[in-house]
């Protein structure tokens, strides 16, 4: 069910570009795609020192990295809407394709996480 | 008892821990998410796509931003936990507090500095530039947000930290 869903993200985003003869959406999905890295690379990090009594600030970086990835893959069409580069069906897809891999790719790390716990 | 600086040391009532934490956690991504240059690139794009466009772009339009996202840096990188840092044997504040009392002037000094920049440019370019120039308004004042965004963004990640501290605190208390 996630994969399909995560295919017809894919499809969204890759018929927004090719429909008008315009790769540059295509700059949105990549962004989109490297959302979640950030988190998933500082978000476990643990320190070896026991007596290192200061807070890590290691998973907040994550988290910055992610929010502006985040809102750099939302803003993209949005910038070449406004500018009139391309059209505002391709930005909506575009947009929604994004939004449709993310929350699949979401989905499926908070599964296979669960699913580690349990074991 | 935390020594607090200023005389309303009143703790927020009612948050726990947990909640002060994820409360944390949502401003930094809050803050991450308003610290992005997309006005500016867009005030750009929109510049680079007009034809005769009434003001000349330069490099003096990337400076503010630069300038305040620097200040950014400075002042969120600081370990907060080494401004209370006064081990009690000298008079006076620890030379490293005093060290970190400074860098964090330059950093706010820098954001300030990019916010009156952006200001500055917005009127001696944009509104002071004449007709052409009163035409595309929309590039001076994506300046003024980008900048004014960074230090929302950079005041809510200090606040969030802050917080962070507390909840530190309170971990250690009970």
């Amino acid at each position: 069910m996630a994969s399909q869903i995560n295919a017809l993200g894919f499809l969204l985003s890759f018929l927004s570009c090719a429909l008008y003869g315009n790769w540059l959406p295509l700059i949105s999905v990549i962004l989109f795609v490297l959302t979640p890295l950030p988190n998933s690379i500082f978000g476990n990090y643990t320190t070896n020192d026991v007596l290192e009594d200061s807070v890590s600030h290691v998973a907040d970086v994550g988290r910055f990295l992610t929010a502006v990835l985040m809102v750099s893959a939302l803003a993209l069409p949005i910038t070449l809407l406004h500018v009139g580069i391309i059209n505002s069906s391709s930005a909506f897809m575009s947009i929604s394709g994004g939004l449709l891999i993310y929350s699949t790719m979401m989905i499926y790390s908070s599964i296979v996480t669960r699913n580690e716990v349990q074991y | 008892m935390n020594p607090s600086v200023f005389i309303w040391n009143c703790r927020l009532p009612g948050l726990s821990a947990a909640t002060r934490e994820k409360l944390s956690t949502y401003a930094t991504y809050f803050s991450g998410a308003l610290v992005c240059w997309w006005f500016f690139i867009d005030g750009l794009v929109v510049a680079a796509n007009t034809p005769d466009f009434g003001v000349s772009i330069g490099i003096e339009d990337w400076i503010p931003g630069i300038l305040a996202t620097f200040g950014m840096l400075i002042i969120n990188s600081i370990d907060l936990s080494s401004l209370s840092d006064d081990n009690g044997f000298e008079y006076g504040a620890s030379r490293l507090a005093n060290r970190v009392k400074l860098m964090l002037f330059i950093g706010i000094a820098l954001i300030a500095g990019g916010v009156a920049g952006s200001f500055a440019i917005l009127v001696i370019k944009y509104i002071n530039g004449g007709e052409a120039a009163n035409k595309v308004i929309y590039t001076g004042l994506t300046v003024v947000m980008q900048t004014c965004l960074v230090m929302t963004s950079s005041f809510i990640l200090w606040l969030s930290n802050r917080t962070d501290q507390n909840t530190e605190f309170n971990f250690v208390l009970q």
